[in-house]
């Protein structure tokens, strides 16, 4: 019995083991990525002002991810609207994250939002 | 049939570790919902209670005022498990888990488009003993520790662009919590209180540095039982929050302030085992340190199904609570 559940433990490892290993196979020739530039229209902002910030970058199948500390983002792609209400005055940190399936590269810019005027 | 204390701890396990924690920014998780049943509950008794809210937000205050500011509008429609075992007839233990269903931005900013995060909450875990229960002169005085968890989605992303913090589910910060509650009943109605305080821990990432301010809740309640099974209750609540602060003790401006809630409430006993109350929930003040978007009402159903598995009383329902 105690024989039957520890070769059933190992089943099931060696299931997941297979079950993660990568596909290699299938982002052949994407190749390199390159996150050049990362620029937005105003770097200082009052609350609830709205700029746009852009991504410049090279590579094949790109992907383009955005992240704000604080603040809001409109938009997809590589192009984006930011925007930080009152709750997020400061200096925030917008994160891109450019990437295809085999290599990815960011960036960050940072922003000064003012309170509202 | 018993339940062993052990067995409630297993069934929130699974749920607690079946997603990872990744601490990004903030939102407010899990909302107070009233605490459902405040009170202790009796040995071996067991309370499985869904609960339903739904909140909407359209209107920003600067302190007192309304401010004349319109950016955005936000609602949200929640919903929980609340369960509660009694681990002795003094002590017991108290749980919830949280569900967005939605939690939805809508912008009046010409050219943005609506926003919505969803899933799986906080978890909390109370435990509460009872150090005064007087059944002769029906006073009950119960105190109680809790620890609130980020387990549930904290990192939402819609089209590859991650949410604001406001609209993730999760808080994505440890909790404790500490509470008193008192009661009095008489013969038909009750008066009771309530007061309760918030410690958020600091959220600490690579990109993220934030902590909620802490919370210190007042409520007072008049319960009056209108027959055997219809029970309404009115309740006050004050909320003060303090700011909010971000990377090097930056203090927030515009986060924490103080509400004043009414909370009216009607509960009915459908059978023994079985009740359900719906709640109101409509600020009477709000005081918004610096500009900051304030709720207008919300509306919450709770359904509380009771088993017993102490084989010597048959009793579900504490009928005395209600003559």
């Amino acid at each position: 019995m105690k024989y039957k559940q520890i070769g059933l433990l190992l089943a099931i490892f060696t299931g997941f083991f297979l079950a993660c290993d990568k596909d290699d196979t299938s982002s052949e020739g994407v190749g390199a990525v390159q996150l050049i530039s990362l620029t937005a229209n105003d770097t200082v902002l009052n609350a609830w002002q709205v700029t746009k910030i852009f991504a410049h970058a090279e590579g094949q199948s790109l992907i383009y991810k955005w992240e704000a500390d604080h603040g809001e983002i409109n938009g997809s792609g590589e192009q984006i609207e930011y925007m930080a209400g009152t709750c997020c005055t400061g200096t925030n940190t917008i994160t891109c994250t450019v990437s295809n399936s085999e290599n990815s590269d960011s960036k960050q810019i940072k922003l000064l939002i003012l309170p509202f005027k | 049939m018993q339940m062993k204390p052990y067995i409630l701890f297993a069934l929130f396990i699974p749920v607690i570790f079946s997603t990872k924690v990744d601490a990004q920014c903030c939102g407010a998780g899990n909302p107070l919902n009233g605490f459902g049943d405040v009170s202790g509950i009796q040995r071996k008794m067991l309370q499985i209670s869904p609960y339903y809210k739904y909140s909407y937000s359209d209107q920003y205050y600067q302190g007192s005022k309304k401010a004349d500011v319109s950016p955005d509008k936000m609602f949200y429609n929640f919903a929980s498990i609340d369960l509660a075992y009694g681990l002795s007839n003094r002590m017991s233990i108290h749980g919830q888990i949280g569900y967005f269903i939605n939690k939805t931005k809508l912008y009046n900013i010409e050219g943005w488009s609506d926003m919505t995060g969803f899933g799986l909450g906080d978890a909390e875990f109370n435990l509460r003993y009872s150090l005064i229960k007087n059944v002769i002169k029906k006073v009950e005085v119960t105190p109680s520790i809790g620890i609130k968890l980020p387990v549930g989605v904290f990192d939402q992303e819609v089209k590859d662009v991650k949410l604001p913090i406001s609209l993730q589910p999760s808080s994505g910060s440890l909790k404790y919590n500490a509470s008193v509650f008192m009661s009095k009943r008489f013969k038909k109605y009750s008066l009771s209180a309530k007061v309760f305080a918030e410690y958020a821990n600091r959220i600490q990432s690579e990109n993220f540095d934030y902590k909620y301010g802490n919370l210190y809740v007042l409520s007072i309640y008049g319960s009056y039982n209108i027959t055997r099974k219809l029970n309404t209750m009115v309740q006050v609540q004050y909320e003060s929050r303090d700011n909010a602060k971000r990377e090097n003790s930056q203090i927030v401006a515009s986060s924490g302030g103080q509400v004043v809630y009414l909370i009216p409430q009607l509960s009915y006993i459908i059978m023994d085992d079985l009740a359900a109350s719906v709640d109101a929930f409509v600020p009477l003040y709000r005081y918004m340190n610096g500009i900051q978007i304030a709720n207008k009402f919300s509306l919450s159903l709770r359904i509380t199904k009771s088993f017993n598995f102490n084989k010597y009383t048959n009793n579900i329902i504490d009928h005395d609570k209600f003559e």
